[in-house]
């Protein structure tokens, strides 16, 4: 890395001619507003730069915020970019834009109302009706659903962008469910954490209002007649692009992450599936196209959503929030008409003005377009419409609302964040001009030309100095009183490379954006409220059924993942130890542990069966096997990997420092190539860490119940497959004695048993501690006594004296393991051989303890993680495959 | 003329079903030319929640929802309806009266008539299907006569074949199949008339059928049946059924229109079950009375 001095950093930058840059101005002189963060920059110097851009992406790795990526199966979540130079933003060129995103959510409200309501627009032709109709975000089924209270657009996204002159435009508009807030804040967290002294210093209005108004917004938009609503995020699932701000909305909100099949339409209502029963919900705040919602009135195989959920917003009994069909006012065209409805609708003047635009749906802006084919930036209306979208308009992804979108069409290669199915007509060749001239010509209204902007550029952290990128804001507005509250400042995007697209998908890097004080600001903070005090929610009703199952998950997946690298800590070890071949006794107990290993895992051809001998021979291989596979049921990696997904299952239960471990894990071993002992201690201290976390850090209700007896169930069967893979066949006194002591080192017990009996190993003694000693936090019993405890404390217990279906099969284990003997367990029934004999009874009796403990978890499972059955659409009497069936046919 | 028409549809499944949720067709109360009477909705088993409403298009549905557990749904929908004759046969008068050249059909005015030009999900205006209507359609030929000539064409050009294609296909893959049921044909003319900047819309009904001669009227014999209707502005839309090769007269009942089928299917719902359907099984029966 070259070594700049301090003071060069910006002096250094180079904007290019031509563009507006927000840092420095034409003559390169910096801008007052950016002066402080300037010499602070200066005063750092590229090297620390670089390491609190490094210590932002450890921040942002810990709380585990991730971008998905479409169409790339891989282990690891990529993450999200942050660059840690703000973007800064002067008080009054802020309280322009704020005072112009208000009067457009304003507008695009009333416009909204109107669409889904009386059609004044289309009746008065203020709006042409192939504009509306023809737009797949007009979704006939919505119509006449409204909200209670004053807006039915209740947040609202506008992407800003400024030209070369330095004026501000909008570049587009997200109604349909918009994302990025989330992101924002968190990029603001991160940021005030790496740069603690200059974002104190710059007096930086805050973000916390904004989260404020969010709240109070949401428990507003819920019927008048409910006094304490309850809300939920609806959520596609851990798969979505944008599934991390999901969660994070959720859990900093203090409201259940949900998903479709989490919820369910009764008696004209949505109620919550959670542990003990079904909860109402009252207001759904939406992270899922609308047309995914609801498969009996809208998308019939989407499984995102819940049947009935248009009918019960029609019904008023819940609010979705951005209402279902707000989708509609993503539209291109609608911009163009914009400043005449703001005239018309609101009697004043458009305050910040749309990217000039063309609708060809009017033969002006037709003949306009196709005279300027070659300078325009040619979109459709709606992102199916695009150039190279096929087929079914409504088929786009279910989150389609990330910043940036997704792809671009073939020409999507320019740097203004355009969405998909956008042309540049510069890009294209004359046959493709041709081709869309045709296409336009033949559905004009489907398309508008756009002026291209040349978009300004902000000073970005590159290796060898600062870097001019290209750059759009995103602003946030929410509903609020009889107004709009805007979140000050934003998410700035940039390219990630210089000419490249800005857009999430393809590589986009983040920037937080700090609107400058004009004095200092009260701090306060995101949970103080005013008013009486509400009401807590009981805890069984916050932990949706999904959750706790996840929960459960987590418990026992982190738990086999436990168990499995302390026996291939102790294999290893015991290899290194006996790594010359030169003491039988060590040899036979290598060979013991390693078929433990393949027993314990129950992974396919491993040191046993078929091969077995031969890997035995030569175990490095199948060693690293059980380690670092990911895609191998049974391995450690595999058990990591369900682990995470069990996780972001469960995000809004667990704590952000879970994250912190998690993400530490992940790096440890799902990145690493080759696997080495030290591997495994970082990957045990993690779990410990997890462990420590459970054991500390969670509250103890439902969810927690779930996630130790998830353990406990684990740690039982693992420790009795361990017992049975070892000591359930006798050998030699120094074979076996090495055997005893590797299986305590595995079972964590092996400095108990040394102080305990001050001897050398004995199985009978051994089996005290491991099978019965009620305090040993390894041992069977203490397994099962817990497991006993988390199942009575589950909501739905049937009460004092009775027990639950999980509850029996553990009590009958628990009574089988206290009238147990372990002298007679101990004993040798047979032999199968000349040097060794079983135990049969002691196989019997922990395979037996095995089984149970896998029963009751499939009877916690059944009693409360009521499976929903596989959705389906009814066969329609029209469809001949049917009709064939059926006596009559549709002539 | 007066009919009662009972419409009952019946599944029967593999599996149990937890629950079930469902949309049900309904006859409208009043349009031109056709009353309804009255209606009785029986649905076994008897739904937890039942709302009747309007759709977009001013037709009415029932939404249902059954949450107890169930192996056999039956929904009935039985209505007594009174068409007047004259008002079916003043309206395509009027119109022929007037000698209307079609391509006079092509300015609309109203946003909501608008809509019946535009594309929809299951009908995209194509050059081929604007060439197959223009066979009718020759120039100043009166709109009437022109669409009685391609309900005729459609008649003659495809085979009734239940089974040639599903609810999903579209009119474009009909003019290639050349085959289809009801429905189909009523998207291909819909599809040829909006390729000629006409607004045509899809509806969606029962037709009195007779029986062989000699022979007694069975039970459940009749059938749900679709055909298109086209806007003719400042007069009214004009029914056709190209299934049938005519123009829509009094033994037509109306339930609904929309822009295709996918916006008013008679039934359509959402089951929870690991099973399949066994077995449905459609009864219609539209039957004169007072007579």
């Amino acid at each position: 890395m070259t070594t700049t001095a301090p003071a060069d950093v910006v002096a250094g930058y180079r904007p290019p001619a031509g563009a507006f840059d927000e840092m420095v101005d034409d003559d390169g002189r910096v801008r007052g507003h950016w002066s402080q963060v300037g010499r602070v920059l200066d005063g750092l110097g590229l090297d620390e730069l670089h390491r609190r851009r490094t210590e932002a992406a450890r921040l942002l790795d810990d709380d585990g915020v991730t971008y998905n990526v479409y169409g790339r199966n891989r282990a690891i979540a990529p993450r999200w970019a942050l660059d840690p130079l703000p973007v800064l933003v002067t008080s009054e060129d802020w309280a322009r834009i704020e005072s112009a995103v208000i009067q457009r959510a304003e507008l695009l409200n009333w416009i909204l109302a109107d669409l889904y309501g009386p059609r004044e627009l289309l009746r008065r032709g203020w709006l042409p009706p192939e504009l509306i109709f023809d737009h797949p975000g007009f979704l006939r089924p919505c119509d006449g659903i409204a909200l209670p209270g004053a807006h039915q657009l209740f947040t609202l996204a506008v992407d800003l962008a400024r030209d070369a002159e330095g004026r501000t435009w909008v570049l587009a508009d997200r109604t349909q469910a918009p994302s990025g807030a989330g992101y924002a804040i968190e990029n603001r967290v991160v940021m005030s954490r790496v740069f603690p002294s200059l974002y104190r210093d710059a007096q930086v209005h805050r973000l916390a209002p904004f989260v404020r108004a969010l709240r109070s917004g949401l428990q507003a938009v819920a019927s008048p007649a409910v006094s304490d609503p309850r809300i939920v995020v609806l959520t596609p699932g851990a798969q979505s692009e944008t599934a991390f701000e999901h969660a994070f909305l959720a859990a900093h909100l203090g409201y259940s992450l949900v998903e479709g099949a989490d919820l369910v339409v009764q008696e004209g209502r949505v109620w919550m599936r959670s542990l003990a029963r079904l909860e109402p919900v009252d207001v759904i705040l939406r992270r899922v196209d609308t047309w995914f919602c609801d498969p009996l009135e809208l998308r019939a195989r989407s499984y995102l959503g819940v049947p009935g959920l248009v009918e019960a917003c029609r019904r008023a009994t819940v609010s979705v929030v951005n209402t279902l069909g707000s989708g509609v006012l993503e539209n291109a065209g609608l911009v163009a008409f914009l400043p005449r409805l703001a005239e018309r609708v609101l009697g004043e003047p458009l305050e910040l003005d749309s990217v000039p635009t063309w609708w060809c749906g009017e033969p002006a802006g037709l003949s306009h377009v196709l005279a300027n084919l070659d300078r325009l930036v040619i979109k459709p209306t709606a992102r199916a419409f695009g150039w190279g979208v096929a087929g079914d308009a409504r088929a786009a992804p279910p989150s389609s609302q990330a910043p940036g979108g997704n792809g671009a069409g073939p020409g999507g290669g320019g740097p203004d964040g355009a969405g998909p199915g956008v042309v540049f007509g510069w890009e294209l060749s004359a046959d493709q001009r041709d081709e869309l001239r045709r296409r336009i010509e033949a559905q004009p209204y489907r398309w508008v030309g756009q002026d291209q902007l040349s978009l300004s550029s902000v000073p970005t952290l590159g290796e060898g100095g600062l870097l001019a990128r290209r750059s759009l804001l995103r602003t946030f507005a929410v509903a609020g009183g009889d107004s709009y509250l805007v979140m000050p400042g934003g998410l700035t995007r940039v390219a990630g490379r210089d000419g490249a697209a800005i857009s999430n998908q393809a590589g986009a890097v983040s920037k937080d954006t700090w609107v400058l004080a004009s004095e200092p600001e009260q701090m306060a903070g995101v949970w103080l409220a005013t008013g009486p005090p509400a009401p807590a929610v009981a805890p069984d009703a916050s932990i949706s059924s999904r959750s706790a199952e996840n929960l459960a998950w987590l418990g026992r997946y982190a738990e086999r993942a436990e168990g499995v690298v302390r026996v291939l800590r102790v294999t290893h070890d015991r290899r290194n130890d006996f790594a010359d071949g030169s003491n039988p006794a060590g040899t036979a107990c290598v060979r013991v542990l390693l078929a433990a290993l393949t027993e314990v895992t129950g992974t396919d051809s491993g040191f046993t069966g078929e091969g077995g001998e031969a890997r035995m021979a030569d175990p490095g291989d199948e060693l690293q096997s059980l380690a670092i596979a990911a895609d191998r049921p049974g391995t450690l990696a595999f058990a990591v990997r369900r682990l995470v997904d069990a996780a972001h299952g469960a995000r809004d239960q667990l704590s952000m420092d879970t994250w912190l471990v998690i993400s530490s894990m992940q790096r440890d071993l799902l990145e690493v190539p080759s696997l080495e002992r030290a591997t495994l201690q970082r990957v045990l201290v993690s779990l410990l860490a997890l462990a420590g976390l459970g054991s500390e850090s969670l509250v103890r209700d439902p969810g927690w119940r779930f996630l130790d007896a998830g353990r406990r169930i684990e740690r039982g069967a693992q420790l009795a497959a361990l017992l049975r893979a070892t000591v359930t066949v006798e050998r030699d006194v120094a074979t076996d004695s090495l055997i005893l002591e590797s299986l305590l080192i595995a079972a964590e017990s092996i400095i108990t048993y040394r102080r305990r009996y001050r001897s050398h190993a004995q199985l009978e003694t051994v089996l005290d501690l491991m099978l019965l000693d009620p305090d040993n936090p390894r041992s069977m019993r203490y397994q099962l006594d817990r497991l006993l405890e988390d199942l009575r404390a589950l909501p739905g217990h049937p009460g004092v004296g009775r027990a639950s279906e999980a509850e029996k099969i553990v009590l009958e284990a628990w009574t089988a393991l206290q009238v147990a003997d372990t002298a007679l367990l101990a004993a040798t029934t047979g032999t199968t051989g000349t040097t060794a004999s079983v135990r049969a009874p002691l196989a019997g009796f922990l395979l037996d303890l095995e089984r149970r403990l896998y029963a009751s978890a499939d009877a916690l499972a059944a009693a409360h993680f009521a499976p929903v059955l596989p959705q389906q659409a009814l066969a329609t009497p029209a469809d001949p495959r049917a009709a064939r069936a059926s006596h009559g046919f549709l002539p | 003329m007066k009919y009662r028409v009972a419409h009952t549809t019946a599944y029967h499944y593999e599996d149990d079903v937890t629950s079930s949720y469902g949309q049900v067709q309904l006859v409208p109360r009043g349009i031109p030319g056709q009353t309804c009477e009255r209606q009785e909705v029986r649905i076994e088993p008897v739904p937890a929640d039942y709302q009747e409403r309007s759709d977009f298009f001013g037709n009415r549905f029932a939404y249902f929802e059954i949450s107890s557990v169930h192996r056999d749904l039956s929904v009935t929908t039985t209505s007594w309806i009174e068409i007047s004759t004259p008002a079916r046969r003043d309206l395509l008068g009027a119109i022929e009266a007037t000698g209307t050249p079609w391509e006079a059909a092509r300015v609309i005015t109203e946003p909501e008539g608008r809509q019946f030009l535009l594309d929809s999900p299951l009908v995209t205006t194509s050059a081929d299907l604007a060439a197959y209507g223009r066979l009718s359609f020759t120039d100043g030929r009166p709109i009437v006569e022109a669409l009685d000539d391609l309900a005729h064409r459609v008649h003659g050009d495809f085979a009734f074949k239940p089974g040639a294609t599903l609810v999903s296909t579209t009119a474009q893959e009909v003019l290639l199949i050349k085959a289809g049921v009801c429905q189909d044909f009523a998207h291909l003319v819909i599809g040829c008339m909006r390729s000629l900047g006409l607004a045509a819309r899809y509806v969606s009904g029962y037709l009195e059928t007779n029986p062989p001669p000699g022979r007694p009227r069975q039970q459940g014999a009749d059938v749900s049946h679709a055909w298109a209707s086209v806007l003719v502005p400042g007069m009214g839309w004009i029914d056709l059924d190209p299934t049938n090769s005519q123009l829509v007269n009094e033994r037509y009942v109306v339930t609904a229109w929309g822009r295709d089928y996918s916006d008013v299917p008679p039934l359509k719902g959402v089951i929870f079950t690991h099973g399949t359907t066994l077995d449905l099984e459609v009864m219609v029966d539209v039957i004169r009375e007072g007579e």
